[in-house]
């Protein structure tokens, strides 16, 4: 059983696994759960080309083999990541393969071109494995508004896996993959991360190119990575980062070589670190008393290693929530209008003529939350129902961008909960929408600010011994930084990102 | 455990947000394309009247600020280069839908008997 990329990259040298094997392991996974009597639902489909392209992996490594150890060094230098297994999200685009971003809206549909991230991961030799489960559209907290069904907790699964990337997170908790890939609008791969135990990183707006992935949110939306380990997020980083010549926002990682063989921080630079927690963090009234512990537990290691840390106001956080849910709902709201029957997936013909097509399609392809996502989108961007509510909020966003980039001229780290709470029972909050929304309170503000921050696994419930997560965040484009930073936490608490220690 | 209740009554401004008429949510919904018959209306009303209600709490933190600020980029001419790069292959891009024909998404008539 391999827990890490390193280590599994060594078996795949030395010829004791092959990639074949790997797939073919998950595979029977995946037929094994889906006919159990609480199946996980972390994968909803296996790629049926996995295997074949394994084996082509394998051929060249064994060929390599052949050639002497100077040959497979060079081969895995211009390929690092040849043979390893990875999970895919059911929103990011892998050609030739169905994608339908857990809706009935897009059944049928078959990728035509590869998303930027997996063309570069395939590139650097990975292997796409299949597409994992998520919330409709990547729209919710617990991937429980699925039609495939709700992806459970791999470690109680009486719980919620979290959501909206749900189904990569319970992939690589459960041993499932190695990493997964998830996206990100408010928080959509820290909460899983957060849930499942594991670590799960948000980087910088713009780092990896949105091209290939389907749009929720576009001023938000952003891939994230879910590992078991910083290292095993901050490799596939090094390979898919940068600059793409099909989405103008995308941009070049600073340091993104340091990513390569991460090393934690000196102890010196341990030293000089300087810790910012936000006061309006600190409010404990209802939150769980395990999570505060928890976080309390955290600064003190922090402390302890010598860094300093200081509380600093920050009153805009108080209105994060409502800003993300104002700006993610209209961007939605906007870019969901594609899916009308004409060009994608499902359509409802009643042959009533085209404006009854869309609204038969839609009513019918999308579930309720997507429903009411749009209908509030639709609301906030029509001034004659909600005034100037959209502009207030892109106001408020504004100062929430300039207020944390205030905090990071004097601090190196926001610290703080991934969420308030551990994961929930199943159906707990799945009919108060707004409830399930306040899951995000840790998390949106990071996306308002285009920053990156890093889910690290930090302690578990007393009652039900539940995951519980904190995140470091970090100033734009400081990915190097956290993640060495989350090396350091690895390091101090060997293992925290392995909840399960055998594949289920 | 946070509640909604917990942050709507301690986030919300002094003033009564308006509530959702139901006409205006009939008007929403057609707004979506999306057709009244395929929700509860009541139940919808309820959340959408909560989650709406809670946006009030961004009036407390409105000012001068310039909300175009929070785009990702201000610069409204910067447009890339023209460069011509190779687009999808057709036997692809009819994978996208089961409605294709002669090369063409099939459509309903806009025209004519069944529009």
């Amino acid at each position: 059983m391999f827990y890490t990329i390193e280590e599994t990259r060594a078996a795949l040298k030395s010829g004791s696994t092959t990639s074949a094997q790997l797939v073919q392991n998950a595979v029977d996974t995946f037929k094994k759960d889906a006919s159990a009597p609480i199946p996980l639902n972390a994968f909803i489909e296996m790629y049926e080309d996995a295997v074949e392209k394994a084996s082509a992996a394998d051929k060249e490594i064994a060929a390599a083999r052949t050639a002497g150890s100077a040959a497979l060094d060079e081969l895995f230098a211009a390929k690092p990541l040849l043979g390893i297994p990875f999970a895919n999200k059911d929103n990011i685009n892998s050609k030739g393969h169905r994608l339908t971003c857990a809706s009935k809206i897009l059944e049928g549909y078959v990728a035509p071109y590869n998303a930027t991230v997996i063309d570069r991961l395939e590139k650097a030799g990975a292997i796409p494995l299949g597409r994992c489960n998520q919330d409709e559209f990547a729209m919710g907290s617990s991937t429980e508004y699925s039609c495939y069904g709700p992806t459970r907790n791999p470690i109680n699964r009486e719980f919620v896996s979290g959501g909206s990337s749900g189904g990569s997170a319970a992939a690589v908790a459960a041993n499932q993959a190695l990493f997964g890939l998830g996206t990100e609008t408010g928080g959509s791969v820290r909460l899983p991360a957060s849930y499942c135990g594991i670590y799960g990183l948000k980087p910088t707006y713009g780092v990896l190119s949105r091209w290939g992935v389907v749009a929720y949110g576009s001023s938000l939306d952003q891939v994230g990575i879910l590992g078991h380990t910083p290292a095993d997020i901050a490799e596939p980083l090094s390979l898919m980062c940068g600059v793409d010549f099909y989405d103008d926002t995308s941009a070049d990682l600073p340091d993104s070589d340091k990513l390569k063989n991460l090393a934690a921080l000196t102890d010196d630079e341990f030293k000089s670190l300087k810790i910012a927690i936000p006061k309006q963090f600190l409010k404990t009234d209802g939150a769980d008393p395990d999570v505060v512990k928890c976080f309390a537990d955290t600064r003190a290691w922090f402390t302890s290693k010598g860094a300093t840390v200081e509380e600093v106001d920050l009153p805009i956080l108080d209105a994060s929530i409502a800003a993300y849910y104002v700006i993610a709902l209209s961007e939605a709201a906007s870019n969901l209008s594609r899916f009308d029957g004409i060009r994608y997936g499902r359509r409802v013909d009643n042959q009533k003529g085209y404006d009854e097509l869309y609204v038969d399609t839609r009513s019918e392809g999308f579930g309720p939350e997507v429903k009411r996502r749009i209908i509030i989108g639709n609301y906030v961007l029509s001034e004659q129902f909600s005034g100037d509510t959209y502009k207030k909020g892109m106001t408020v966003r504004a100062r929430i961008q300039k207020e944390v980039a205030a905090v990071f001229e004097k601090f190196d780290i926001i610290l703080c909960p991934t969420c308030p709470t551990a994961a929930f029972r199943l159906g707990s909050k799945v009919d108060n929408p707004l409830e399930m929304y306040l899951s995000d309170l840790y998390t949106t503000f990071v996306n308002l600010a285009r920053i990156p921050s890093i889910n690290v696994p930090a302690g578990r419930t007393s009652a039900d011994g539940m995951p519980i997560g904190m995140q470091f965040a970090g100033a734009m484009f400081s990915e190097a930084k956290i993640l060495r930073l989350a090396q350091n936490w690895e390091n101090d608490h060997k293992e925290c990102g392995i909840p399960v220690k055998e594949k289920i | 455990m946070y509640t909604a209740d917990f942050f709507y009554y301690n986030n919300r401004m002094a003033t009564q947000h308006k509530e959702i008429d139901p006409q205006t949510l009939e008007n929403l919904l057609y707004l979506s394309r999306l057709s009244p018959e395929s929700t509860n209306m009541e139940t919808l009303k309820k959340q959408v009247d909560d989650i709406v209600g809670y946006f009030d709490i961004l009036s407390k933190y409105d000012d001068s600020e310039n909300p175009y600020d929070a785009y990702p980029t201000t610069t409204a001419d910067a447009l890339r280069g023209d460069t011509i790069v190779e687009g999808l292959d057709m036997p692809d891009v009819k994978k996208v839908s089961k409605d294709f024909m002669d090369g063409y998404f099939q459509v309903p008539k806009v025209l004519g008997e069944g529009a």
